[in-house]
């Protein structure tokens, strides 16, 4: 499969500039195909914006943009035919119905047989949770009630990209675990482009991360590149009882950069930072299990939280 | 899972560049009119303000002048009702924000606008010329004891359908151009009554639609230049689609 058949969008120096206020700036971008992107960013990073240009509800005023292979300007409709989308504050007609409202979006799609579209429907509404609300006037929905007729109408049609804006944001933890749960169901279908301001959210769902600050590119990377964090691999140990003699051998290997040791109550964490992976996961629990006292309650990879590395990055990008 | 791929059974609506989407949103905004009260409820009250008056004339006089007060009446109420109904169909939706949800759908922005202006044309037409139309024929002929002539008559009615496909138009037009409801509704209302003033300049505007209706009807003698009217209205009617298409085309949702 060529690359060109794996990217699904791809933008190049993506730029949109409102009445002299750049919302973004030189957006290079690539989500590849069946993956599921975390847009990150604080608020007005360019998320909104990024996504609106992609679905053509606003023209960039620099750089390119592909969805599909299709230009964002001049095959907007070509683009859309294949994408499902949840903006960010969504608005329905308020005097349809659940149903009527799948209805209105599948007709943009297809246009018989009418029990077949009828079927898809009501598999959508089951799918959501709304199947027993399907044919309540929506004005009378709640807020996840809401959100959940939103990911209907965006996925009725099984488009090839799903673009969710902050599609949890609003919502109580039930909502947003109901939400996580659709989303996750839905990734063996389908491309997932969502913004959210939810770290745990994306930490929990997302296979690829891109975050956006002052409307520039900070990062776009794998989750578990970040969730290494920047400073390289970092392996902790807590033990029982430590040693010096351990802790010299350890500092002693060609791989390793530094030890760190923080004391905690009645156990001791060292974090050692290497340069090899495979040297570390190998020989270093073997180093310090050589030692007959040092009793090791736990040892693994350092996993940073993603609320660390966003800060991490995005700080460093504004002072930069 | 794709939108082709998976689902051979259903059948793909084709993409058809500018009118993608035309005919489901058409189907849709039609629907707003006619499958909910709304028929009914513009079908009473134009009946009672356009054909109420001229019915109660039509009995003290000649049928005539009913029909003259059912031409004034089509100018000036439901000239303003049109303007009710179109100020909101494009900028309701933008404010509201269901034209960025609508628009994120397969469908062109100029089958959006479109379908708003198709629809609305077929409901004013049918409810405010059509049917009000017939009730005025019926009421009138039965009050003269004998049918009216059928062709003046509707002749007259086609000349007061472009008079207000104008107004639906111009109207639908400012609401591309503007974010409030205000400034579309004070234009709007100010072509109007502007339009009825300006006694010099009529056979320049679709103000002098009305008086080119009623001599119509009456067999009286058409005002001179009475075509250059209708190709001017009918151009001013082009130029207001022309303009909406263009200007939605670039709005910002």
């Amino acid at each position: 499969m060529s690359n060109d058949e794996t990217t699904v969008i791809r933008t190049q120096g993506l730029s949109k500039v409102y009445k002299g206020v750049t919302a973004l700036q030189d957006l290079d971008l690539t989500v590849h195909r069946h993956s599921i992107c975390g847009f990150l960013g604080p608020n007005g990073a360019g998320k909104t914006t990024t996504i609106k240009l992609l679905l053509g509800l606003i023209r960039p005023t620099g750089g390119t943009a592909t969805v599909f292979g299709h230009d964002i300007v001049t095959e907007s409709t070509a683009i859309r035919r294949r994408v499902g989308y949840l903006s960010q504050e969504p608005r329905y007609y308020d005097h349809f119905t659940a149903r009527e409202t799948l209805r209105f979006a599948m007709g943009f799609f297809y246009s018989r047989p009418k029990a077949k579209i009828e079927a898809r429907i009501a598999e959508t509404l089951e799918l959501v949770g709304l199947a027993d609300k399907a044919d309540r006037p929506i004005r009378g929905f709640s807020g996840g009630e809401m959100q959940r007729l939103g990911i209907a109408q965006a996925q009725v049609n099984h488009p090839d990209l799903l673009i969710l804006d902050e599609p949890a944001s609003s919502l109580d933890p039930m909502g947003r675990r109901d939400v996580l749960k659709i989303i996750e169901r839905l990734r063996h279908h389908t491309t997932i482009f969502y913004s959210t301001h939810i770290l745990s959210d994306v930490q929990r769902v997302s296979d690829t991360v891109v975050i956006l600050n002052d409307g520039k590119l900070v990062t776009e990377a794998p989750i578990q590149d970040l969730l290494r964090g920047s400073e390289g691999s970092v392996y902790t140990l807590t033990m029982r009882d430590t040693s010096h003699d351990a802790e010299a051998r350890v500092r002693a290997q060609p791989w390793v950069t530094a030890v760190t040791v923080r004391p905690q109550e009645d156990q001791t964490t060292w974090e050692v930072h290497v340069t090899d992976d495979a040297a570390a996961e190998d020989q270093l629990l073997r180093l310090v299990l050589a030692e007959p006292d040092v009793q090791v309650t736990a040892f693994g990879r350092k996993q940073y939280e993603l609320e660390e590395t966003f800060m991490s990055l995005v700080e460093d990008q504004s002072d930069g | 899972m794709g939108s082709t791929s998976d689902t051979p059974e259903l059948h793909a609506v084709p993409g058809r560049g500018w009118r993608s989407g035309l005919g489901h949103m058409l189907r849709w905004e039609g629907a707003r009119w006619w499958h909910t009260r709304q028929w009914w409820i513009q079908m009473l009250l134009w009946t009672g303000v356009i054909n109420g008056y001229p019915s109660l004339m039509a009995r003290l006089d000649d049928s005539s002048e009913g029909v003259m007060l059912l031409i004034v009446f089509l100018a000036i109420f439901a000239a303003t009702g049109v303007l009710v109904i179109a100020q909101g169909t494009i900028i309701g939706e933008k404010q509201l924000g269901t034209a960025a949800w609508v628009l994120s759908k397969p469908l062109a922005r100029s089958a959006f606008v479109l379908a708003k202006l198709g629809a609305n044309a077929l409901a004013i037409l049918g409810i405010m010329i059509v049917l009000q139309g017939l009730v005025g024929y019926a009421q009138l002929s039965l009050a003269a004891g004998a049918p009216l002539a059928v062709l003046p008559f509707a002749a007259a009615l086609g000349v007061m359908s472009l008079y207000l496909l104008f107004f639906l138009t111009c109207t639908v037009m400012l609401g591309t151009i503007f974010r409030s409801r205000g400034p579309v509704l004070g234009i709007a209302v100010g072509l109007l009554i502007g339009g009825a003033l300006a006694d010099g300049l009529t056979t320049l505007l679709p103000s002098g639609l009305p008086g080119v209706a009623i001599a119509v009807a009456g067999g009286h003698t058409l005002p001179a230049w009475w075509w250059l009217t209708i190709l001017l209205v009918v151009a001013y009617t082009i130029a207001a689609v022309s303009v909406a298409l263009w200007r939605f085309g670039r709005e910002e949702i």
